[in-house]
């Protein structure tokens, strides 16, 4: 019978979240939001880019004096600049406006600025003299090398190959942290799909005051076993909807995209950052989901169940603030609390073990506490939810609920 | 449901504390196979309290609470039909929906509850609202719907718990009709309620709760023979005479009076002091005492307007 009921939950639940609208609305928003973000960014940049580009090639009226030396003629008047008498007059001549700008080239540009003085046209466009400035010292520095070899080294645009070696064997560079990492992604979405849903589990039935009538007729566990189970489909129907489209398009639409950067075949599934990364995931979704029911059961409504959501979401994803930190420094003191502190431990140790900087025993004590943990949370919820889901004014007394005996 | 002999509700030395407060103190009774069982009492007076110990839902501090000889479990629901105080359904569901998942709870297959479903909301009249959400009916239209969802796979036990509460007078016909539908079919009907008009309509026996312990036990006529055993209406003129061993139960108004009999005094030496005081009296009607009189004798006045 149990088992069954626990289908029949799992199927009522399937079924009332994929028919509400919202629920489509709110997961095809995340990646409309997503590209919309990119697109504005890469417009963004690509008009920053836009801008530097036509700075440095804009022409405007200019007089210079070259304490320096450095300055070839030819090209600042090919970019529309002489030389000026002296400082104070060229200052005065950008004064009265009859020349938009003046460059006072010091004697040594390595330790001390350029002084540039402009006509105003703005807190943008007033770049335009310091890039033309720095492009004209530049240029006339380039043109005494004369060296495409020497220039490419100075300007930074040496190739670099490199090849770690872990045990005497190569490791894979960074084609071995993709898979893995993907764990991290799914988790996160996990947080941010499912995290109401997996609160309102236990909260529904007390804001619907049908507890007594569900729980006379299913035990608490199936029925808690039954909707998590409901909400995971749902968060996989979900997850499924926004990457089938985008695998679809990789698989069979690659040359058509400009897909130039990926390069499938560098991807590397090694055994144990792939292994360790799945206990991770479901040690960390184990222990969330079992934290979002029994804050679901012990609060009366989901306005009251806020602010515990909120520490939860917030102790969960607050690695990702220290991304670099933990990219960085692995072994730091800081990085293993989080590694070892259940809620911040799995987005830590997923991705410290996507790097490859995961040693196996913070692994294995990460993993103890997750699932131990989880299922520790979550027979304490189903028990308060089992003693404590007919409190529907008011929180649940944790110490009745816990203290009474078992018939 | 039951073995033979066998109550369906068995409670020994109920006892429920919460806190430091003990709500239930030693309850015992029984609830027999097929009678209609009322479960009386003011305002927490620790009605609701028992039925949630009895069906799991709070653990006893101590005693012996069966459902048709052992603890009641989930597994059994599909022999209950539970209508709690606290009631509602999944509000953004549609009917039909919500009928059929109660329905395969309680072991129906889909086929049958969504049968079962269809026939009764066409007898309730909410056919057309099958696909309907349940917040888009009104109130009157969702405590049908719970009503269904209470008596679906016709349960040998119906719990009853204020059943009337809130209900419009077309819901409570309903109810009350339904009920005794449940009766002729050989459900046991547990009642917990204050409406003492319903209780004399339906129950067979009766428990009296108050203050966590049972005030009165037995069949109806019992308890009525326990408290006094008669009433008599008077219609009379003139000034009626001090009565001191009679207790009026009702207003004396326009010459009705309705006076407590206690055991032992001869109605007919009642009469005749009446008669003999000059009162013309021109109706003198004997009955058991109402129910409703004893409810106000041991709860007050104020219990009954809870």
């Amino acid at each position: 019978m149990a088992k069954s009921n626990i289908a029949t939950v799992a199927g009522f639940e399937i079924n009332r979240h994929l028919r509400r609208k919202s629920l489509w609305i709110f997961t095809l928003l995340v990646p409309i939001a997503i590209i919309a973000i990119g697109l504005i960014s890469g417009l963004s940049s690509a008009a920053a880019d836009s801008t530097i580009a036509e700075q440095q090639n804009e022409q405007f009226s200019f007089e210079y004096v070259d304490a320096s030396g450095l300055i070839d003629q030819t090209i600042a008047a090919q970019l529309g600049g002489q030389v000026a008498s002296d400082p104070a007059s060229g200052l005065e001549d950008v004064k009265s406006g009859r020349i938009e700008a003046f460059f006072n080239y010091p004697a040594d540009p390595s330790q001390q600025a350029i002084e540039v003085a402009g006509a105003d046209v703005g807190i943008v466009e007033n770049g335009r003299y310091a890039s033309v400035a720095r492009s004209l010292l530049q240029a006339s520095v380039a043109a005494e090398l004369n060296d495409p070899m020497t220039l490419a080294i100075v300007a930074g645009e040496t190739p670099v190959t490199t090849t770690a070696y872990r045990d005497g064997q190569a490791t894979d560079g960074l084609g071995r942290v993709v898979a893995p990492i993907l764990y991290l992604v799914i988790f996160f979405m996990a947080l941010v799909m499912l995290g109401n849903q997996m609160l309102s589990a236990t909260l529904e039935e007390k804001e619907n005051r049908v507890s007594e009538m569900i729980l006379t007729t299913i035990d608490a566990t199936s029925l808690l076993i039954g909707k998590v189970v409901g909400v995971v489909v749902v968060g996989l129907a979900q997850m499924l909807t926004l990457l089938l489209p985008s695998l679809g398009a990789l698989f069979f639409f690659r040359e058509n995209l400009d897909l130039a950067g990926l390069d499938l075949s560098q991807l590397s599934f090694q055994p144990r950052p792939m292994i360790l990364g799945l206990l991770l995931l479901g040690g960390g979704l184990a222990l969330y989901t079992a934290c979002l029911v029994t804050i679901g059961a012990i609060m009366p409504t989901a306005q009251d169940a806020g602010p515990a959501f909120s520490a939860v979401i917030l102790l969960c994803v607050m690695p990702l603030y220290a991304i670099v930190w933990v990219a960085t420094n692995p072994d730091s003191a800081a990085v293993i609390a989080l590694t070892l502190f259940p809620l911040s431990a799995p987005i830590t140790a997923m991705m410290r073990n996507a790097l490859g900087v995961l040693p196996l025993w913070q692994a294995v004590v990460a993993l103890i506490e997750l699932y131990g943990l989880a299922a520790l949370v979550l027979a304490l919820g189903t028990r308060l939810f089992r003693y404590g889901s007919i409190a529907y004014a008011g929180r649940v007394n944790l110490k009745a609920a816990l203290t009474r005996r078992q018939a | 449901m039951t073995g033979l002999g066998q109550p369906v509700v068995h409670i020994e030395d109920f006892r429920m504390d919460f806190g430091d407060q003990a709500v239930i103190k030693g309850l015992s009774f029984d609830v027999e196979a097929g009678e209609t069982f009322g479960f009386l009492g003011s305002n927490g007076s620790g009605k609701t309290t028992t039925i949630r110990a009895l069906l799991g839902i709070y653990l006893p501090t101590a005693g012996v609470l069966h459902v048709d000889g052992r603890p009641f479990k989930p597994s059994q629901s599909g022999e209950l039909g539970y209508l709690p105080e606290e009631r509602g359904l999944y509000k953004k569901e549609p009917v039909l929906r919500t009928m059929v998942y109660f329905g395969r709870l309680k072991g129906m297959s889909a086929a049958a509850a969504k049968r079962w479903s269809l026939a009764y909301l066409e007898r309730v009249g909410l056919q057309d609202k099958a696909n309907v959400r349940l917040d888009k009916l009104s109130g009157g239209q969702q405590q049908k719907v719970q009503l269904g969802v209470t008596i679906m796979n016709q349960p040998r036990l119906l719990i009853l718990d204020e059943p009337t509460k809130g209900f419009d007078p077309v819901n409570r016909r309903l109810l009350l009709d339904l009920i005794d539908e449940q009766k002729q079919a050989g459900a046991t009907v547990v009642m917990v309620t204050h409406q003492m008009e319903e209780v004399e309509r339906l129950c067979d026996r009766v428990i009296l709760l108050k203050d966590g312990v049972a005030r009165a036990y037995g069949s109806v006529a019992e308890v009525q023979e326990e408290f006094g055993g008669t009433t008599v209406k008077v219609t009379y003129q003139g000034q009626l005479p001090d009565l001191p061993d009679c207790r009026q139960v009702a207003a004396d108004e326009a010459g009705h009076v309705e006076l407590s009999v206690p055991k032992g005094l001869d109605l007919s030496d009642l009469l005749g002091r009446l008669v003999s005081s000059g009162v013309a009296v021109t109706a003198f009607t004997p009955s058991r005492r109402s129910l409703d009189s004893i409810f106000v004798e041991v709860y007050g006045s104020a219990a009954q307007e809870d």
